[in-house]
């Protein structure tokens, strides 16, 4: 009985696809319906869009590094004490004052212990 | 106007069945009413500018908003020769037609964001003066006024003049030269004397009337028809009831002559066998559209107009909503037309054809006059035809006024440099009573094409001679290596190779489905759309070639005319230095010499000035104000392009909205 109506409805499903494509003829020969096409390409089109964005702002970001790395070894040029090609520490070191770079207040010994 | 395939002439003895003139009350009073609302219009805006200067006159001032831009592209644009064109097309061969509107929505933004913001910065009015900017010498820039001032008359007028004669014809019965010339010397009215801005606002006004009346017949005819899906189910079956041939001896009719193209829904078609292949309509129109947005001297003029490059954006993204419009308004009515009367719009039979519309060779070029004498009442018929108006005057008045731009500004600058601003005013006027005559001229021409194939000529003139071009500008703009020789070379060689096809082509005729043409396949077995591609991609090149077989132009003389140095604000040397100071040295020795002859004859000149002549001079825009104003030749301040931020934000995303909508409809019809 099961079988029967299982064939039955099988056979009925296939009329009904032939009939409906020999009544809308060549405008259904489409795999997909016309909407869904539509918002795959739109899809499509956003994730493009997306990827260009992101491109051009790792591009612009690392472009504007670039001329912000250029004008910094300039600055560099222009701060060391003449020696361009010495990278020592003691190029940038200031000569008069030793503890120039040192921070004072926390190299001291005197430590703050709270009494219990 | 690229789509029309099969000729419709202007017969003036033919019999029609059921010819309608429009001789009723209501349909007369709309006319009418068009007519003086165009010339309000036109009358208000002289009000609105000064039109005294060349800036004033020929750019509007620089002071559009947006609407105005947008609007004015899309009637420049959209003209009767789309209305007949794109119907017909459609009613022949189904929605691929309309592809070469909605290409059109991804070429605008390219203007708006990539061309026009050169254009702006360089300052320039022409597109020829552009090219001069760019690459120096004279002979390229007199090359591009040349053969666009012939495209003009040989493509966009004749076509217009052609299906606004079709339409007369078939909708009114009128004498044709009656009715042309009254039209085009109301249109040379408003455009002589009020220049773009007049121009640009009866554009907005009559973007108005095209888009509400194609409407109406849009729902007239969808509801005669039964609906959408009903057209699509009908379409498919639309075939006349005579379909033998008459004459067995001399011709055989095949049944895909007559029967409806199975993937008429489609707008992507088979590369091979479809009649307009998809890689042609996806690149191919595209070309041919970079040429027409982005680099005719009509479309970027009204950009050029605006007030600011956030205007221009504005205006393109307008312009692309809007060219979403003619699938749905002209394109679907010319397939229901199809439905509706297969035996005369689907004629096939050549000795049934004739009778039917005056031509063997076929008849969907009358389906949307068709429509309009059939399917719409009474009244609104009036509506229809004041439509076939708006978008006949506005598309011609936009060419009458651009094309005087060029002669003025290019040709007869060469040939008088001492020409001061008020002389070049005048002389950009008379230009359009010339261009106005020479079209009255075509009237014969159009009507001796009987049996003459000349949409299927200007559809070629188009395909052939253009690409070139484009690719011209596109590396001119792009690419700083590229110099004058190479863009000289590539546009003569480009010129050659697209004669190369059109000559043979003219010469054996395109032929028909009945009586197909002899042409060689060498010749013209390439599609059209296809060649016009492989030509785009010689012509680049050639002048890439010839650019790095020769000297680079130093970047002194680019900034600011090119996309990548559109922003810098260094002194540019120009090229044409050299010609532009001769000008404004003749042009200061002329206004010298002038001016001693005026302290001479003073006295004398003031008796004699009566009304007329100070109500003639009020009208063609302040005339002695002018005269005092070019005297000391102000140095002009560069044109802005930067953008508010927030503006700027908003245009951008709307402009990918726009796309992502254009996206949508490709995909859902592709």
């Amino acid at each position: 009985m099961e079988k029967l109506s299982a064939v039955i409805s099988c056979l009925l499903l296939t009329v009904a696809a032939v009939t409906a494509q020999a009544g809308q003829s060549k405008a259904s020969e489409r795999p997909l319906p016309q909407w869904l096409t539509g918002i795959i390409a739109v899809s499509g089109f956003l994730f493009l869009a997306f990827v260009s964005i992101l491109v051009k702002k790792a591009w612009c970001d690392s472009s504007r590094e670039k001329v912000s790395v250029d004008s910094e070894k300039q600055n560099e040029f222009i701060m060391t004490n003449g020696n361009t090609y010495d990278t020592q520490l003691s190029a940038v070191r200031s000569q008069e004052y030793r503890n120039a770079y040192d921070n004072l207040v926390i190299d001291s010994t005197d430590d703050k212990v709270t009494a219990m | 106007s690229l789509y029309t395939d099969h000729p419709y002439p202007a017969c003036a003895s033919n019999p029609l069945s059921d010819k309608v003139s429009v001789n009723n009350p209501a349909d007369l009073s709309i006319i009418v009413g068009y007519f003086i609302m165009v010339i309000g219009v036109g009358i208000w805006s002289m009000f609105r500018t000064k039109r005294g200067t060349v800036g004033g006159y020929f750019l509007a001032g620089r002071s559009m908003t947006w609407w105005p831009v947008g609007a004015s592209l899309f009637a420049s644009n959209i003209g009767s020769g789309h209305f007949v064109g794109l119907a017909g097309t459609g009613a022949a061969s189904g929605i691929a037609v309309g592809g070469f509107e909605w290409n059109a929505l991804f070429i605008v933004l390219l203007l708006g964001w990539l061309f026009v913001p050169v254009y702006l910065t360089a300052g320039v009015i022409t597109m020829p003066q552009y090219l001069k900017k760019r690459f120096g010498g004279s002979r390229i820039s007199l090359y591009l006024s040349v053969i666009s001032l012939f495209l003009y008359i040989f493509t966009k007028i004749s076509v217009d003049m052609f299906s606004g004669a079709v339409f007369i014809q078939q909708a009114l019965g009128w004498n044709i030269y009656v009715a042309v010339i009254t039209l085009l010397l109301i249109t040379a009215l408003y455009t002589v004397t009020g220049g773009l801005a007049a121009l640009m606002y009866t554009d907005t006004f009559q973007t108005f009337v095209i888009i509400a009346g194609a409407f109406v017949l849009t729902g007239f005819s969808f509801a005669e028809v039964g609906g959408y899906s009903a057209l699509v189910v009908k379409y498919s079956s639309a075939i006349p009831s005579n379909f033998s041939s008459m004459d067995p001896r001399r011709y055989n009719i095949s049944p895909d002559c007559y029967t409806p193209r199975p993937d008429a829904f489609s707008l992507l078609r088979d590369p091979t066998t479809g009649d307009l292949p998809w890689p042609g309509v996806v690149f191919g129109i595209a070309i041919v559209g970079g040429w027409y947005w982005c680099t005719d001297q009509v479309i970027v003029q009204r950009c050029l107009a605006a007030r600011s490059l956030t205007h221009v954006k504005a205006g393109c993204i307008m312009c692309g909503y809007l060219k979403l419009l003619p699938m749905f308004l002209m394109v679907f009515p010319g397939m229901i037309s199809r439905v509706l009367y297969p035996d005369e719009v689907g004629c096939v039979v050549p000795e049934v054809c004739k009778r039917v519309c005056g031509t063997e060779v076929g008849c969907s070029n009358i389906a949307y006059p068709k429509l309009v004498v059939s399917v719409m009442p009474n009244g609104l018929r009036g509506l229809m035809l004041a439509v076939m108006l708006a978008a006949l005057m506005s598309s011609l008045a936009s060419i009458f006024n651009s094309s005087s731009t060029l002669f003025t500004m290019d040709i007869w600058t060469r040939i008088r440099p001492q020409a001061a601003e008020r002389e070049l005013i005048i002389v950009g006027r008379v230009w359009v009573l010339c261009i106005v005559a020479i079209s009255i001229c075509w009237i014969p021409v159009v009507q001796a094409a009987q049996s003459g194939q000349l949409f299927d000529y200007i559809q070629s003139v188009s395909s052939y001679l253009a690409p070139p071009i484009a690719s011209v500008f596109l590396l001119a703009v792009f690419v700083k290596r590229v110099n004058e020789m190479g863009a000289f070379w590539g546009l003569i060689g480009g010129l050659l190779m697209g004669l190369c096809r059109m000559l043979p082509e003219f010469w054996f005729g395109t032929g028909s489905c009945i009586f197909p043409s002899n042409c060689p396949f060498l010749v013209c077995g390439i599609h059209y759309l296809h060649f016009g591609i492989i030509l785009f991609f010689c012509t680049s090149v050639l002048v890439l070639l010839v650019s790095y077989c020769s000297m680079p132009i130093d970047d002194q003389h680019l900034y600011r005319l090119v996309f990548s140095l559109r922003h810098s604000k260094e002194e540019r040397k120009d090229l044409d230095w050299e010609q532009e100071e001769k000008g404004r040295r003749a042009r200061r020795e002329a206004a010298e010499r002038m001016r001693e002859n005026d302290n001479r004859d003073a006295v004398a000149e003031e008796e004699g000035k009566s009304g007329i002549c100070s109500l003639v001079g009020r009208l063609c825009g302040g005339g002695s104000q002018a005269q005092e104003q070019d005297t000391p030749e102000a140095p002009e301040k560069l044109p802005d392009i930067s953008e508010d931020p927030v503006w700027k934000y908003t245009v951008d995303s709307n402009a990918l909205i726009m796309m992502a909508v254009a996206v949508f409809m490709w995909g859902y019809y592709a």
